[in-house]
This record gives C-alpha cells, sequence and structure tokens, in this order.
C-alpha cells in the first residue's frame, strides 16, 4: 500500500519533469522537428526541382503560348500570370508536405515521436513550419524570374504586406487540407498519385490563367467564386495597385474558413492516428 | 585438390546449353510475352497508378478546352478546340507516362529482378522487349480512354479504319522511343524520387514549346522555327490530320525518323548502362 503510494508520487514527479505541455515547450518542440523537416528538405535534389525549376517553367512556359493570344483581349499576361503561378507553388508545398507526412507516419517517425517528451502539436507544426519557409523561399525565386520577364509590382508597403499576409494564409490552408490525404491513406506513392485530385481543377478551373468571360456560361459562377480564384483576384489587385480591401477580406474569409474547417478535421484525424 | 574433380564433359554441357534452348526467334517471342504479361499484372493489381495517369490527361484536357476555347479560335466554339488539342493532350499524356514506366522499370533493377532474369533460360533481349510491350499496352489503354472523353465534348475521327489505328499508334511508338531515354536515367538512378525529378524538366518545356495549346500564330517571332520544329509539334500535327481523315506520310516520316534517331542513340546507351549494372 505504501509502495503503491510511492510508485503514484514519483510517477507524478516524472510527468512533471518531462513538461510535455506548456507554451514554451509548444513552441520549442516545433522549432526542433521544424529544423529537422528543413535538414530533410535541404538533402532532397528534387526540392530544387520543386521550388525553381517548375514554377520558371508555368511562368515561362504560360506566358509563351498566352501573351500574344491574351494581348488580343487587352491583357498584360505576365502580371495576370504571376498570382497563379505562386499559387501553383504554394500548391507544390501542399503536395510535398502531405508526401513527407505519410512517409514519417509509415516510417514509423510519427510513433517514435508519441513515445518522445515532446509536444503533441510539434510534429504538425513543424511540419507546416518547414513547408511555410519552402514556399516563402520558392515564392521569392518566382519573383526573381518574373522580373525578368518583365513583372513589376506596383502596390506600395501595405500592398506588400497584404499580398504576404494571403500567401502564408493560403500555404496555412492548403498545408492543412493535405494533412488530411496523408492522415486518411498513410501511403506516400497512393498519396502522390492522389494528391494530384483537388489541386487540378481549384487551379485550372479558375480564372488565374484565363479570364473569368472565357468560360463556358454554367461554369462561370464557380470558376467566379471559388476560393483559388478570389485569392489570385486579390493578389492580382494588390501587386497592380490597386488593392482592393473588398478583395482581400473576401479572400480572407474563404481561406479562413477553410483553414478552420479542414483544421479541425485534420485534428479528428490526428487523434486517432495511434 | 583438382584431380578430385570429374573431367568435364564438353559435349553433356552443350546439349544441356542446347536443351535450354535460349535462342531462337519462337523463343524470343514467347519470353517477350511471358515478361510483357508479367509487368501488366503488376499495373493491374496496382490499378492506381494507370487510373490516374489516364484521369489526368483528361481533366487537362476539359479544363483546357474550357479555359483557352475563346482564347485561341476567334470562333469560340469549344467542340473545334477540343478536336485541336486532343492530339497533343495524348502526346502529353504519354510522355508524362515516361516517367511512371521508368519508375517501374528503376523498381526492378532496385529489387533484383533483372538478375534473377539472367539467371533464367529465357531470351536476354525479352527483359527489354517484354517491358517495351507491356508499356505499349499500358500506353494504349490511356490513349482510349482519351480519346473517348474526348468523344463527349465534340471530338469526332473524320477518317478511315486507317488513320483512326496511325492515330492511336503514333504517339504509342514516339513515347516509347522517348521512355529508352527515362529507361537510361533508371539505370543510372539511385532512388525512384530523382528519375521523376530527372526526367520531368524535360518535358515539360518540350511540350509547352509546341503547337499543342496554341498554332504557331500565338507565339512570338524568334520562337516560332523552334516551334514548328519541335518533334512534339510534329506528332500534334500529324496526328491532326489524321483524326481529319487527310494525308499525313510527310509528318509521320518525320515522326518515325525521330523514333529511329532516338532509337540509334539511345538504344546503344542503355544497354550498355544496363549491361554494367548488372
Amino acid at each position: 500500500m505504501n509502495l503503491d503510494s510511492d510508485i503514484d508520487f514519483l510517477a507524478q514527479r516524472m510527468i512533471a519533469q518531462r513538461q510535455e505541455s506548456g507554451w514554451r515547450r509548444a513552441v520549442v518542440d516545433s522549432w526542433l522537428i521544424t529544423g529537422r523537416n528543413l535538414i530533410r528538405l535541404k538533402r532532397n535534389p528534387i526540392v530544387i526541382v520543386a521550388i525553381a525549376i517548375f514554377p520558371t517553367v508555368f511562368l515561362a512556359g504560360f506566358w509563351i503560348i498566352g501573351q500574344k493570344l491574351m494581348a488580343r483581349q487587352g491583357i498584360d499576361y505576365i502580371q495576370y500570370l504571376v498570382p497563379i503561378i505562386n499559387i501553383q507553388v504554394l500548391f507544390f508545398a501542399g503536395l510535398g508536405s502531405s508526401i513527407m507526412l505519410a512517409k514519417d507516419i509509415e516510417t514509423g517517425m510519427m510513433n517514435r515521436c508519441r513515445v518522445m517528451p515532446i509536444s503533441r502539436v510539434a510534429v504538425v507544426a513543424g511540419l507546416v513550419m518547414a513547408y511555410m519557409v519552402r514556399a516563402l523561399i520558392a515564392t521569392v525565386i518566382l519573383f526573381c524570374v518574373a522580373y525578368g520577364f518583365g513583372f513589376r509590382f506596383y502596390g506600395g508597403l501595405f500592398a506588400w504586406i497584404g499580398y504576404f499576409t494571403l500567401i502564408i494564409t493560403f500555404t496555412a490552408t492548403c498545408i492543412t487540407g493535405y494533412t488530411i490525404l496523408a492522415l486518411k491513406l498513410r501511403d506516400p506513392t497512393l498519396v502522390d498519385a492522389v494528391s494530384i485530385i483537388p489541386y487540378t481543377p481549384l487551379l485550372l478551373l479558375s480564372n488565374g490563367f484565363s479570364p473569368t468571360e472565357n468560360f463556358p456560361s454554367w461554369l462561370q459562377p464557380f470558376v467566379r467564386y471559388q476560393p483559388v480564384s478570389i485569392t489570385s483576384d486579390a493578389l492580382r489587385s494588390l501587386l497592380n495597385g490597386d488593392a482592393s480591401l473588398a478583395l482581400f477580406i473576401a479572400s480572407m474569409a474563404w481561406l479562413l474558413g477553410l483553414l478552420i474547417v479542414l483544421g479541425a478535421w485534420s485534428v479528428r484525424l490526428y487523434k486517432r492516428l495511434s | 585438390m583438382t584431380n578430385h574433380l570429374p573431367q568435364l564433359d564438353t559435349d553433356a554441357i552443350a546439349a544441356m546449353v542446347a536443351s535450354r534452348r535460349e535462342g531462337g526467334l519462337r523463343r524470343t517471342f514467347h519470353d517477350i510475352l511471358m515478361v510483357a504479361w508479367r509487368n501488366t499484372l503488376i499495373e493491374i493489381r496496382n490499378p492506381a497508378s494507370i487510373l490516374v495517369s489516364t484521369a489526368f490527361p483528361i481533366s487537362l484536357l476539359f479544363v483546357f478546352t474550357a479555359s483557352f476555347a475563346r482564347v485561341v479560335s476567334s470562333d469560340g466554339s469549344f467542340s473545334s478546340y477540343a478536336q485541336f488539342l486532343l492530339p497533343f493532350i495524348i502526346v502529353q499524356g504519354l510522355l508524362f507516362n515516361t516517367v511512371n514506366i521508368s519508375n517501374l522499370f528503376y523498381e526492378d533493377l532496385d529489387n533484383g529482378m533483372d538478375v534473377r532474369l539472367r539467371a533464367m533460360p529465357i531470351a536476354r533481349f525479352a527483359a527489354v522487349g517484354g517491358r517495351l510491350l507491356a508499356s505499349g499496352g499500358r500506353l494504349l489503354f490511356q490513349t482510349t480512354g482519351i480519346v473517348l472523353a474526348a468523344y463527349l465534348i465534340g471530338f469526332r475521327f473524320q477518317g478511315n479504319l486507317f488513320s483512326v489505328l496511325g492515330f492511336l499508334l503514333l504517339p504509342i511508338v514516339f513515347t516509347l522511343s522517348v521512355s529508352l531515354f527515362g529507361f537510361y536515367i533508371a539505370i543510372g538512378a539511385k532512388s525512384a524520387e530523382s528519375v521523376a525529378a530527372a526526367i520531368n524538366p524535360w518535358i515539360l518545356p518540350l511540350t509547352f514549346m509546341s503547337v499543342g495549346y496554341v498554332p504557331k500564330e500565338g507565339f512570338p517571332d524568334w520562337a516560332q522555327p523552334i516551334i514548328v520544329h519541335n518533334p512534339v509539334s510534329i506528332v500534334s500535327e500529324a496526328m491532326r490530320a489524321l483524326a481529319l481523315g487527310e494525308s499525313a506520310f510527310g509528318s509521320i516520316g518525320i515522326v518515325l525518323l525521330w523514333s529511329l534517331l532516338l532509337i540509334l542513340i539511345l538504344g546503344p546507351l542503355t544497354l550498355r548502362a544496363y549491361e554494367r549494372r548488372l
């Protein structure tokens, strides 16, 4: 009896010493996992292709096939194109994050983290932050390349802040959405094969590459109001220097709303993982 | 010690080798079919890969028709753009597939399947030939799927049976010769992901810089000579003519010459790398 209460006391002390909860612990552990994920990204040659070569190829490719034809409709295509290519880059970050998460689940890294004295949120937060860094670097690279094609950012300081606020929110929503795929399927090759399904219709059935008026009329309502279109409209207005607060708010509302819904779903799946 | 070994009977060995009958035309055909069937079974048992890589070009076809028809053709008719776009969508979809085909090959090399094949009494050529045949089957499945989907949005064959067959087979022949490049990469690769990373940056510019999405007048003047001579453009043009039932012997000839060139250059390179890897 005496022994039991001793063990109880000891266990309480040990748990207290591990200090798995608390905000400070969560932040420190998340940084740790972020660092680990960034090292993995840095050592993977495919990442260079994904953040530098793909965006350049898509930007150059669409510019070269579209600029003459779009000029007929009175559109400076490089200014028109940069937001959607930027969103595509963020989608790639989401795709990559879901594959990495699926790998962590498959190889047992996830279970390993579970038994270690680290904060529960660290694994997910570390994933999101590492891919956020990757998305921002890719955005900067894209801007540099686009500059060479004649792209200019006409907005002021507030436009810059607004632009990057949208970029960061979009990345967070996108990664959160894609974690659901990884948590459901848990197989990297399957995730890789399926990950293209949410991406293609959202990106291509948007007004990002071609104005809404060019779509068949029955498709136009979807094309006009879906989140990728609203966000690329908002980004376009910010970089052209005619920022529209209404568009910014509409885009943020879409993204934050999705973030809450997808986030709740993802957390539920995550809790059920072990 | 050596004198304890029995005397080697060269006649008996020759008889054994002869009874294995690894050479010969019939044997080669039989073995090619066997390896091809094995690879096809792998595809069938793991249908996600082939279904997604068929669905992806179809979604590109629909989406580009929806968004670019009014930009490209002045009358803005969706079905006439679908007629224009489909050949290119097929070529592009099949070219994307070289990554999957090469990955399958890489996995075999990685887990020792090819070493196993070496030790078995089958025709040497069957390991490569069987794979090409199975890949051809996979590509034909995809092409047929994409064409059927295109019928929904207004694409129509206007030629006879021969031009339909030519339409279906030409991109497959071209893609198979390009996939030799993928095989070559796969032999030297250290991971399945690096195969994809090495192939994709070549395929994307090749497809963008072609008369696939828009006719050549849509491109800047300096780019037009490159666009016109890009083999992807030539395949697309040949297939467009075949779909309309027009004669396309000139461009078909050029496509076949490109394929022959690729086979002549990449074939020996790939075979040499293959021998060395094993």
